[in-house]
């Protein structure tokens, strides 16, 4: 498919917009010159609405408003839009001669409109497809299904790449199965892979019938028996093959998401193990409130220390050497302890005097002692509280050695020290926990781990499924060969078994070589797509491996993963461990090398290929970029062209310049005088300037070089 | 146009030249029936037709030659 011209009525900035692309087989760039906020984005999106419908459109549409910003409503409340493509489709066709091409041009009108109202709905667009022969223009019925033919969407951003954006097939964002699927859906397409399975089961479905046909001819005999056994193995054959496909991609799926949930375990360990984290917070902080009791009870035992009488033993120090004295004094004279009251009473219990005279009543002088010692006890009881104080001051004086306040002060102060540092020191702690914990997203690393389980054993599950059918399909493919041989031997022996023979012949090489084709178009094509991929990647980058280039070569890989390679062939992940100039390159060295070795003639539009590149890698993607296509349209700012004009001079059939009236008059030298906001067109080419395009920076670099 | 005919279509050829020649002109007969077979799968794709028919008949037809070449006595 070759773009000849396209025009674009109301599409947002494109108010009225023509524009012709080169066909010129030799010069076979367009390029779109325009500075930023000029219209290529606006462009690009009017190209994939035209030809790949609502769709495609950012968002898919959704709330995506297509009529000019500033439409008056004195022009109409609702606003026509319009996108008009003309396009020339090779195909192949059989003639008696062989087969010759055959150039087909279309004309395909897209339509919509919008109310002007703040919601700016609208109706699906309405596409019309005309084939522009010599005799007429031909309406074409149906005409989605050409389209989708044409271009399928899966291809969509092989053709039309936004630079900026160029990354879908590597991007970070997209799991990995996404962008295996992109690229394996991008392969599958150009290559004619699905046309090829499709026919593989059309053919299939074809044999079937002739057996069917053979077991016919031998109603109730051995023909009619291996026949239905035949066509069960064909049947359960489709069946496990649906099923190994299945279990295939399950196997695939669990894979990913066991790989996908390790990731996650493992950064969130790298982060830290939120629920250990709380453990030992919680446990700080029991410690926590452990300290705080002990260290209120060290305060309670150091207040008590100031109402001790060991404080005022030792205050009183001085003056209680005198008092000991006196109490050593009256110890000496056995008035300490005070024991004399007991002794008294005993004696009086015992009748008998401590000098051994009888207290017995009636006996002589008894009365006279007996009145004396009770005399003795009273006067003794009452000096007894004064002499009790005194024991209690002599004995406790004994005990009471003289500093032991000071003592006891300093180790009840240490102690509670010791515990306010600790009790410092633990909160510290607590809080640089908390502050942890704080920082960590909540993973529940176990629920991790429990899923990984799970997805591991599906993953288990799934691949000894496969392999149990593998090995059935084994058994099976090699009863269907013994039937085979059978069946067709049989055949030879009935009357009209040599037609259906012939038959079972004819599909059975029709599917063989179309499987054939189908395995080769797998592993060959798919390796020159990747070969050429790398040999374009290598070159845009400007890297030789030869000479130590950190990126020594990339591949797709048999599961259609787009890999780069380091050195000692250390993978590198295209999304991460590459430059944004490298990224853009990897991505259009993937785009072209597809397009290349499908040999499909395809346009490659591309919105600021060059953006993030500069000096070498600048003109390499450029001429690598023209070399590989077969038809090449380039958005490009003035910055991304600059450098690369000797390379436009050569490779540029068409060179068109747009600007934005509203540039003026601060990028703008002149006023383009324009009504309404729109892109402006001139043919203006990478080295010249016009009264319209004329920019500001332009202009002084030409007053520089005129100096 | 996604799906580049003369690619696919040369890749089977060069995968026809592996088909045993049953009978003579009967691998040319083989190319003739995928060169069919692709290009009613390429036309089913863009409008829906009875292509299993269309692929039965082409393949019937082929049988005929084939049965023909062999020995015509044994034909319904």
């Amino acid at each position: 498919m070759k773009l000849i011209r396209a025009e674009f009525e109301n599409f947002r900035f494109l108010r009225d917009l023509n524009l012709e692309f080169s066909t010129d087989h030799v010069r076979k760039l367009t390029v779109i010159r325009a500075a930023n906020e000029s219209g290529k984005t606006t462009l690009l999106h009017g190209l994939q609405w035209a030809l790949y419908g609502d769709d495609a459109l950012p968002g898919k549409g959704e709330d995506f408003r297509l009529h000019p910003i500033d439409w008056q409503a004195a022009d109409g409340r609702r606003v026509p839009i319009t996108a008009t493509v003309e396009f020339e489709v090779t195909t192949m066709r059989r003639s008696a001669s062989g087969m010759r091409e055959q150039h087909t041009r279309y004309r395909l009108i897209r339509s919509t409109f919008e109310e002007i109202d703040s919601t700016a709905r609208r109706p699906r667009s309405v596409v019309r497809l005309f084939a522009l022969g010599d005799t007429g223009t031909t309406p074409i019925d149906a005409p989605e299904a050409l389209l989708t033919d044409e271009l399928p969407p899966e291809l969509r951003e092989v053709f039309f790449t936004d630079g900026d954006r160029a990354l879908s097939f590597i991007e970070a964002d997209a799991k990995q199965s996404t962008k295996r699927d992109r690229v394996q859906r991008a392969i599958r397409s150009l290559l004619g892979l699905e046309v090829l399975k499709e026919a593989i089961k059309h053919v299939r479905i074809a044999a079937a019938e002739v057996n069917k046909h053979a077991r016919q001819i031998d109603a109730s005999g051995e023909l009619n028996v291996i026949a239905t056994r035949l066509e069960a193995i064909e049947k359960d054959s489709v069946e496990f093959e649906g099923a190994l496909d299945d279990a295939k991609q399950q196997f695939a799926a669990f894979e990913e998401k066991a790989n996908d949930t390790e990731k996650k375990i493992a950064t969130a360990l790298q982060r830290g193990d939120k629920e250990k984290l709380r453990k030992d917070l919680e446990q700080t902080k029991r410690r926590l409130k452990q300290l705080d009791e002990q260290l209120a009870a060290a305060n309670k035992e150091h207040s008590a220390l100031f109402r001790s009488q060991a404080l005022a033993h030792d205050l009183l120090a001085p003056v209680l050497v005198g008092a000991y004295a006196m109490l050593d004094e009256l110890r000496e004279q056995g008035r300490i302890p005070n024991t004399t009251i007991p002794v008294l009473q005993d004696r009086l219990a015992e009748e008998t005097c401590i000098c051994g005279e009888s207290l017995r009543p009636g006996t002589a002088d008894c009365d006279r002692r007996r009145e004396h010692i009770e005399r003795l006890i009273r006067d003794s009881q009452s000096a007894d509280e004064l002499q009790e104080t005194i024991t209690a001051l002599y004995y406790e004086a004994r005990l009471q050695a003289g500093g032991q306040w000071l003592a006891d002060y300093r180790a009840v102060l240490a102690k509670r020290d010791e515990l306010q540092t600790l009790r410092d020191d633990t909160g510290r702690e607590y809080r640089a926990l908390e502050q942890q914990v704080d920082a960590i997203p909540d993973t529940d690393i176990q629920g991790l781990r429990e899923t990984l389980r799970g997805y591991r054993d599906q993953r288990d599950r799934f691949m000894a499924k496969g392999v149990t059918i593998e090995t059935k399909l084994v058994g099976l493919k090699r009863e269907r060969e013994e039937l085979t041989v059978k069946r067709d031997q049989l055949l030879r022996e009935q009357k009209k078994g040599a037609r259906i023979l012939a038959e079972l012949d004819v599909t059975q090489d029709v599917i063989g070589v179309l499987e054939r084709s189908y395995e080769y178009i797998t592993k060959e094509e798919l390796k020159k797509v990747s070969d050429l991929m790398n040999a374009i990647f290598l070159e845009m980058i400007g890297a030789d491996p030869e000479q130590g280039a950190i990126i020594r070569r990339a591949e797709v890989s048999a599961e259609f993963d787009i890999l780069v390679y380091g050195p000692n062939d250390r993978p590198l992940n295209p999304d991460r461990d590459l430059n944004g100039a490298s990224r853009r390159a990897l991505t259009l060295a993937f785009i072209l090398a597809l397009t290349k070795v499908s040999e499909v003639e395809a346009p490659n539009v591309i919105d600021t290929p060059l953006g993030m590149t500069s000096g070498y890698v600048k003109r390499a993607m450029l001429r690598t970029a023209i070399r590989e296509s077969s038809q090449l349209v380039l958005f490009l700012t003035h910055d991304e062209i600059a450098g690369c004009e000797s390379i436009l001079d050569e490779a540029a059939g068409v060179i068109i310049t747009l600007t934005n009236p509203a540039h003026y008059p601060k990028q703008l030298v002149n006023d383009p005088l324009a009504v309404a906001r729109k892109a402006l067109r001139c043919d203006c080419d990478h080295r010249h300037d016009c009264q319209l395009c004329l920019r500001r920076t332009d202009a002084q670099v030409l007053a520089d070089l005129n100096r | 146009m996604p799906l580049n005919d003369k690619k696919v279509i040369s890749i089977i050829l060069q995968q026809c030249a592996g088909v045993e020649n049953r009978c003579e002109g009967y691998r040319n007969e083989i190319i003739n029936v995928i060169s069919s077979i692709i290009e009613y799968e390429r036309g089913h794709r863009v409008q829906a037709t009875n292509v299993q028919q269309k692929i039965n008949d082409k393949c019937n037809a082929a049988a005929r030659f084939l049965a023909q070449r062999r020995g015509p006595s044994d034909l319904e």
